[in-house]
């Protein structure tokens, strides 16, 4: 059986070992790891969070996640532990504070291990945009591992961490999650306090668990979620998940809307079909469904994500923090040197279109049409949710590319969203899990799309499925001790 | 619509870049495609459905309380940069 929180934390509280003895495992595994899947470890501080961790647990105040070692998106603020998002103009950047979400599993006793590889400043769907290299795939390491959150994922199905926080702007969790075969969900927009996620696309970003069952990622969710007066978007969430997800698959109604299949390899979607018969053997009901509108959440999702990003990364100017240049002619000249030197292509890419798109004389027919756009795809979905309880879809039209793949040009990499940049548009809570393998032996995720602050029917869904499907295959699978 | 280099080196003036003469040419290119696949919302947009509204309307209620609270510190805010009396230095130019 797989190393999972609910495992872990049982042997934690018969005292068949201590925290400290885990974090020194899973220490031992990163430091001989060959993945690139951590840019900044903490393991002499993970050792005193697990001290105090075994405190607890001798005391009996320890919760599921207390003392089990975990790893952070380097998007994700940890007071003190570098955090960089793979950029050189953030390199050597510590903050001072620590995330909300973050904060929340240290407050349950959380071990940090460290921070995860990904994509510079979250763009790209590859993590191969990294300062610090591409993190490799621990299911083929000639493959990529999906991105952004790609160190989260790595470092999850190579048991390099019991479970990772990673963050979904366009499909950053649930991607890398379907491409390394482990489980990722993206919380309802407004779930998750978004205080000290660096900013990329602030009405689309979302922190979320990448893990090795649903049900860890319903604990982690359960954990992190809820209200911050620090992050006005974040909701009252007076729900928990973890406790509901044996419903089964009776009675439940899952969409399947034919658009999400265009496209996809025979082999893949042999996979889905897999499941959704396995759905219907459980009792729920199948509804055919039709979005037409789908293939244009993309564009109106890179519009919207690069505007976003333009004014947000509009901060970095060498003064405050990051990267300053060291020969300027004036301050003007300083800022824009410490920009272009500290930012890689892609960003920069992404900076101008957004520019562009905001700009005078082009916002409307970009910014102002893509907003109408994304109410469109919102009422669509609605209008989807109205017969279904779930949405079932491919996570990505593909597996694993290979690393340096230049079989696809710019459009192409960016139309490989399709699936899950919808879900971003819309706010809505969606997971990730693996169903199946390709011919190439590379793991196929599903996705299940939820409506807004209903991540337990999801779960649920899920859930049923790792339990009727997945079992017999991942008890073949190793852990770390 | 595709940008002419002088449109790009403007968008990059605003954007605070710096581009090489190469990178521009390189850049006015994968902009044209960019902007090419950003104009096929142009094949879609209709009329705007009612409702669906992404502002968070905040009640009176809703708002926290106005009480002091901490703070962040000076020392905390500069540790990331050599700063000077608790403060960012800038300077005119580079020595």
């Amino acid at each position: 059986m797989r190393d999972t929180i609910s495992i872990l934390s049982e042997r934690l509280k018969k005292r068949e070992i201590s925290s400290v003895e885990l974090t020194k495992a899973y220490i031992d595994a990163i430091s001989s790891s060959d993945l690139n899947a951590y840019v900044h470890t903490s393991f002499d501080e993970a050792l005193r969070q697990a001290e105090e961790a075994d405190k607890r647990l001798k005391e009996g105040t320890a919760t599921l996640l207390t003392g089990i070692p975990m790893s952070v998106k380097d998007n994700i603020s940890t007071k003190g532990l570098e955090t960089t998002c793979c950029s050189k103009m953030l390199e050597g950047y510590k903050p001072f504070y620590d995330a909300t979400a973050y904060a929340k599993l240290r407050a349950e006793g959380a071990v940090l291990l460290g921070k995860n590889n990904m994509d510079e400043f979250a763009m790209g769907s590859t993590s191969e945009t990294s300062y610090y290299g591409a993190p490799l795939n621990p299911r083929d390491k000639t493959r990529v591992t999906g991105g952004s959150s790609g160190g989260g994922a790595a470092a999850v199905a190579a048991h390099l961490a019991a479970y990772a926080l990673g963050s979904d702007t366009g499909g950053s969790i649930r991607q890398p999650a379907s491409f390394c075969g482990v489980v990722g969900l993206k919380p309802t927009y407004g779930a998750v306090s978004r205080y000290g996620l660096i900013a990329y696309g602030s009405s689309l970003d979302q922190i979320g668990p990448l893990a090795n069952s649903v049900k860890d990622a319903a604990i982690v969710f359960d954990s992190i979620k809820g209200r911050d007066f620090r992050d006005q978007t974040s909701e009252e969430t007076p729900y928990t998940v973890s406790d509901k997800l044996e419903g089964g698959g009776k009675g439940l109604k899952i969409g399947v809307a034919k658009e999400y299949f265009e496209g996809i390899s025979p082999e893949m979607k042999g996979c889905l079909e897999g499941a959704i018969a396995f759905y219907e053997k459980e009792g729920a009901e199948i509804v055919p469904l039709s979005m037409p509108s789908l293939g244009l959440a993309l564009p109106a999702y890179y519009i919207i994500a690069c505007a976003e990003a333009s004014s947000n990364l509009g901060r970095y100017d060498g003064i405050r923090f990051g990267h300053r240049a060291a020969k300027y002619e004036s301050v003007d000249d300083m800022i824009a040197r410490s920009r272009t030197e500290g930012f890689g292509k892609e960003v920069q890419r992404r900076i101008m279109l957004g520019t562009y798109v905001l700009s005078s004389g082009y916002y409307d027919a970009y910014y102002k049409k893509a907003c109408t756009l994304r109410k469109q795809i919102v009422a669509a979905f609605d209008g989807l949710f109205s017969s279904c309880d779930v949405l079932l879809a491919p996570t990505s039209p593909n597996t694993a590319f290979p690393l340096n793949y230049t079989g696809q040009n710019r459009i192409e990499m960016y139309l490989s969203d399709i699936c899950t940049v919808p879900v971003n548009i819309a706010g809505l809570p969606a997971i990730s899990l693996p169903c199946g393998k390709d011919g190439k032996g590379l793991p196929v995720g599903m996705q299940l799309i939820g409506k807004k602050f209903d991540e337990a029917t999801i779960l649920r869904a899920a859930y049923t499925y790792e339990r009727g499907e997945r079992q017999e295959v991942e008890e073949l699978e190793g852990g770390v001790l | 619509m595709a940008l002419t280099e002088t449109e790009i080196k403007r968008l990059a003036w605003l954007a605070k870049l710096k581009f090489t003469e190469e990178e521009l040419a390189v850049l006015t290119e994968d902009m044209a495609e960019i902007i090419e696949f950003a104009d096929t919302i142009n094949a879609s947009v209709g009329t705007l459905p009612a409702g669906n509204d992404f502002a968070r309307v905040c009640e009176f209620d809703d708002l926290r309380k106005d009480e002091v609270q901490e703070s962040n510190l000076s020392e905390e805010v500069t540790s990331n940069i050599e700063a000077e009396d608790g403060f960012f230095p800038v300077r005119r130019r580079s020595l």
